[in-house]
Order: C-alpha cells, then sequence, then structure tokens
C-alpha cells in the first residue's frame, strides 16, 4: 500500500504484525513438519501450535484445551450453530452472516432479537425468549458496522437464573484485543475470534469452547485439535496467531485502543460540527474504541467510499462481506428501518497507528466529496422532517 | 436478474455485452446467484469497475448542480427509489425534435452515476427516437463493461431517458 494513503478499514482487516510475520517465517522456513506426526520435526510444529494456544487462550482467561483453531470467525459460528443444529437458536437481530444464515440454516426455529437505536439487545428480549425452550444463544461481543458493545455478562447472569438448560455463544471476532475479554467474566459458553483483526494473518481463528458444554465438530475425517476439527494443522497460521496474540496480552493493546478512540470521537465530532446532513450511527457509549459508523443524507455510501478511495483514504460501506451485495446493511435497517440512512452510510474504522494527521487528511477531502454527492442527488435537502446538523 | 451474461475472462462477472432482456429495475433484488467468474491472478484495474466507468464517476459530464430550478427544460423524467439505493432524474432541453441539451441528477453507486454521465455524452444531438435506442446495452458497451450486479444502473439510465421522452410527448 502507498504510504500515502491514509487506510481505516482495520475493521475489515488489520496490517500484520511484524512479531506474527517472523513467526510464520519461523514455521515456513524452517519447521518442515505435520503437527500431527510422531517424528521430531512433527513435534516441534506441534509444539508451535501449543504454544500458541496457550497465548490465545490467556487473552481471553480460557484454558488451552478450551481453545479449537479453526480456519476463522465464519467457521467458529458455523460449528456452534451445526453443533445446535435442529434445536431452537435465538440471534440478535444484527449478527455476523455467518451466525445469522447458519442458524437459519441449521436451527429449527431461530428467534431474531431486535435492538434498540444504538444496537443493543434488551434484556427483557433475552428473558422472553429464555422461556420458549431456546437452547442457544449467540450475541455478538461487539457489532462490526457500528462497534456497538453487547451486555453480554448481564445476559449470561440472566440465562443461569433459566430453569431451562441453556447455552450461550458470543461472536468476539471485532472486539478481541480491542477491549478486555475474560470469558469466565462474561459467563459465555463458546466464543469466537479471529486472527486478522489483531495482526495475526487471515485464515486463522478459533473457538473457545468451556469444558462439559455440547460440542459437535463441522469438519470431520481426522483426529486433529482432539478430534473437534479434522484437517492439517495451519502451523504457520497458527504461530502468526499465536505471536499476535501475545503482542496483545505484553502490550496491553487495550489501553492503547482508549487513545484511538480518542481521534475516533474527534473525527466524529468534526464530521458532524462541518457537514451538512451527516448523523452517527455508532453509540456515544459502550462503542468499540475504533469503530465510527456515519451516514450522509442524499449521498450513497459505495460513492462516498471510491470517491474517498480516489482521494487515497480508504473505509467501507457496513461490512466489506456486503460488498457486492445490493441490500442495504440488515445492521443499520435494524437500528433505523430507514433504507435511505442504510444506504448512505460508511464506517471508518481505526488503527493502533492512526494518527491526528489521518484525521486531518479525512476532514480535508470528505466534506468536498459530499457537498458534490449532496448536489448531484436526487434526493432535496432541506424538505425533509429532519433538520441539518 | 438472472444470471444471464456471457462468461468472460474478466474478473468481477463483468458483463460487456448482454441480451436485451427485461430486467427489473424497480428494485434490484439481492442477487446472490453464485459467481461465475473465472479463477486467475489477474493484475487488472486497481478498482472493480472499468478504467471508463471510474473516469465517468471522478469527472461526470452534464451533471446538474443543486436546484433544478434554474435550469430551464422541456420534459424530465425520474425513476427509481432512494429505498432500493438508486435514483436518477433526467431533464431534457429539446428543439426541433432532438436533444439540444440533457442534464442529470442521479443519487445512487459508482456505477449509477457513470451511467447516467454516459447516457447524457451518448444521447446529446439525437432525435428522441435516436434517443431511445439507447439502450442498457449500448450504455454499458460504451463503459467498458459492469459488474454483473450492477447492470441494473444501465437500466434505470435508460428508462430515466425512456420515462423523459415519454413526459415530453405526453405534453403534446
Amino acid at each position: 500500500m502507498k504510504p500515502s494513503v491514509t487506510y481505516l478499514d482495520h475493521a475489515a482487516t488489520s496490517p500484520l504484525l511484524p512479531v506474527a510475520r517472523t513467526a510464520m517465517l519461523e514455521v515456513l522456513d524452517g519447521t518442515f513438519g505435520n503437527a500431527s506426526s510422531l517424528h521430531s520435526p512433527g513435534h516441534a510444529a506441534q509444539n508451535i501450535v501449543e504454544d500458541a494456544r496457550s497465548a490465545v487462550a490467556k487473552l481471553i482467561n480460557a484454558s488451552p484445551e478450551e481453545i479449537i483453531f479453526t480456519s476463522g470467525g465464519s467457521e467458529s459460528n458455523n460449528t456452534v450453530t451445526e453443533t445446535f443444529r435442529g434445536q431452537k437458536i435465538a440471534v440478535s437481530s444484527i449478527e455476523h452472516p455467518s451466525v445469522l444464515e447458519s442458524s437459519r440454516a441449521r436451527a429449527s426455529e431461530v428467534i431474531e432479537l431486535p435492538v434498540d437505536q444504538f444496537g443493543r439487545v434488551d434484556m427483557g428480549e433475552i428473558s422472553h425468549a429464555s422461556q420458549l425452550g431456546v437452547n442457544l444463544f449467540s450475541i455478538m461481543l461487539a457489532n462490526n458496522e457500528i462497534g456497538t458493545i453487547q451486555p453480554v455478562s448481564e445476559f449470561s447472569r440472566a440465562l443461569q437464573a433459566s430453569d431451562k438448560p441453556v447455552y450461550l455463544h458470543s461472536d468476539a471476532t471485532q472486539a478481541l484485543g480491542k477491549i478486555k475479554i475474560d470469558v469466565q467474566a462474561l459467563g459465555v459458553d463458546y466464543l469466537t475470534i479471529s486472527a486478522h483483526k489483531i495482526g495475526g494473518p487471515i485464515g486463522i481463528g478459533a473457538l473457545y469452547v468451556r469444558q462439559g458444554v455440547p460440542f459437535k465438530p463441522l469438519i470431520i475425517g481426522g483426529h486433529q485439535e482432539h478430534l473437534r476439527r479434522a484437517g492439517t494443522t495451519n502451523t504457520a497460521a497458527i504461530a502468526g496467531f499465536g505471536a499476535a496474540a501475545q503482542w496483545c496480552w505484553d502490550n496491553w493493546s487495550c489501553k492503547k485502543w482508549v487513545e484511538v478512540a480518542t481521534l475516533r470521537d474527534q473525527l466524529k465530532s468534526r464530521i458532524l460540527q462541518t457537514i451538512p446532513y451527516s448523523s452517527c450511527n455508532s453509540p456515544d457509549h459502550g462503542c468499540l474504541p475504533n469503530i465510527l459508523n456515519m451516514s450522509f443524507r442524499a449521498a450513497e455510501g459505495e460513492s462516498i467510499q471510491l470517491y474517498l478511495d480516489a482521494d487515497d483514504v480508504i473505509v467501507s460501506t457496513g461490512s466489506a462481506c456486503a460488498s457486492g451485495d445490493l441490500e442495504p446493511s440488515h445492521v443499520l435497517m435494524a437500528l433505523h428501518h430507514d433504507a435511505e440512512i442504510a444506504h448512505s452510510s460508511i464506517r471508518f474504522s481505526f488503527g493502533l497507528e492512526t494518527t491526528p494527521a489521518d484525521i486531518d487528511r479525512v476532514m480535508s477531502v470528505l466534506p468536498k466529496i459530499i457537498a458534490r454527492l449532496q448536489g448531484m442527488s436526487t434526493i432535496k435537502l432541506g424538505e425533509s422532517h429532519e433538520k441539518p446538523r | 436478474m438472472k444470471n444471464q451474461g456471457k462468461r468472460s475472462n474478466e474478473p468481477h462477472n463483468f458483463i460487456v455485452a448482454q441480451n436485451t432482456q427485461k430486467v427489473n429495475s424497480s428494485c434490484a433484488s439481492n442477487q446472490s446467484t453464485p459467481s461465475n467468474s473465472s479463477p486467475s491472478t489477474y493484475s487488472g484495474p486497481s478498482w472493480v469497475y472499468s478504467e471508463i466507468v471510474k473516469e465517468h464517476f471522478l469527472s461526470p459530464r452534464n451533471f446538474l448542480m443543486g436546484d433544478e430550478s434554474k435550469y430551464p427544460y422541456d420534459a424530465e423524467g425520474t425513476v427509481g427509489n432512494p429505498v432500493c439505493g438508486d435514483q436518477m432524474r433526467m431533464f431534457l432541453q429539446i428543439a426541433d425534435g432532438r436533444i439540444a441539451d440533457v442534464k442529470w441528477k442521479t443519487y445512487g453507486c459508482a456505477s449509477a452515476i457513470a451511467s447516467t454521465s454516459a447516457l447524457s455524452e451518448l444521447v446529446k444531438g439525437k432525435t428522441l427516437d435516436e434517443a431511445l435506442q439507447v439502450g442498457p446495452v449500448e450504455i454499458t458497451k460504451f463503459l467498458g463493461g459492469l459488474p454483473q450486479h450492477k447492470f441494473h444502473c444501465s437500466v434505470l439510465g435508460h428508462e430515466a431517458l425512456a420515462a423523459a421522452i415519454a413526459n415530453f410527448r405526453n405534453q403534446r
């Protein structure tokens, strides 16, 4: 990527940490062995995998044997819904598609829990659903498009009071490394994480599975991961994941992100003050430190994104997974029930290397882009019930 | 929209030419048809769009900035809906049965903006009947192809022009 580029799409993927790259190269260049083999190169690979498993487990306060390596967040989420195939699953309406669609494909019934204007699931909805014989709740720890953090520990306490056996899964893909995650404190039974959101490589993730809870493998036909996930162990990627997890632990990454949140808030207030008909879709409180989702009335999201791209500012519309999809973001629709607001949205997502100069860079180009798009738009501003900010 | 484009070596399911089958453009549906792009290691354009689309998006021709009441037009046509993510409006000045001048407004993605920009260039100076012959295929060809899931933008452009011409003829 050109050095002049302002990259604000870290929620899509983040740059590989140098320590992760080094760990991977050591495996790729040196440790040639199948981690399942009994011979010494195989055993060396197995040691690397187990060290990485310990580092990942430590980051979320789990035991290493509760960590199953997968190909990423989508596989981890699919593994959980496969475990509850034919049963009743309750999900928030703003889950990642790998939870929403795999639940719809596998559950006997899916209950979609509504969210409020900030993207939060109401405790009353959880309590109500738990009375309907739900077997699994899947509530993401933090949303990928708007950054809303769900009070998952409160949900787990409410579910523990239930007289029926009910399990709780949380997709923590976006939250990992950004906020402190403690699976004991959260009270979850399953937790999805992914390496490339914390500076590890793409193509590796993990599923935390609490000891003693139901589990059914998604991929069978091999004894790897203690018969919980078949397939030749991806030693190099796991080494990169482990190194990135260890880096987050050693560097107190969650504390560093607090400074990023200050930059995020600066961009938010500058946009709201400068750009007419802008609005913020991310909550003021209880939001990941690195995500800012804004809407600009009468300016369509993809056009904003590509005009910014032409000016070397990289952002996304909603989630990258949804690009190529013409439907408005299901997350913003769940919040506002307004397709125009949803179509007119942009997600800025920050990294630890984001600087105040990056914010200045955005503000040097964004107001002109929005003014142009609003000026050429068929949507007339000023005639709406909404007032300009 | 059915997956009807011919298979090409272009990345991202480009449609360069397409049968003139009626495409529902009232609200483009979520096209979850499986991808038919061929796997390739390509070092293609930096965007999903062709260089011509990119150029028309970054430097759109003939768009009407701000209040349209300052532009004396003889006819106008609007299609699409912001709820669907795309809306286009064409304004025509007509003299001696020809399109003397054309302006447009668009709310939509890069290919929507490029399609209306391209169309405005294509029809200026044409008779109304000639202009109506400029269909989605002609717009798409002019643009050097559109990604398959964006073909409806060229359909919308054509329909906006057709609506404007119908508006003019209904005034008679």
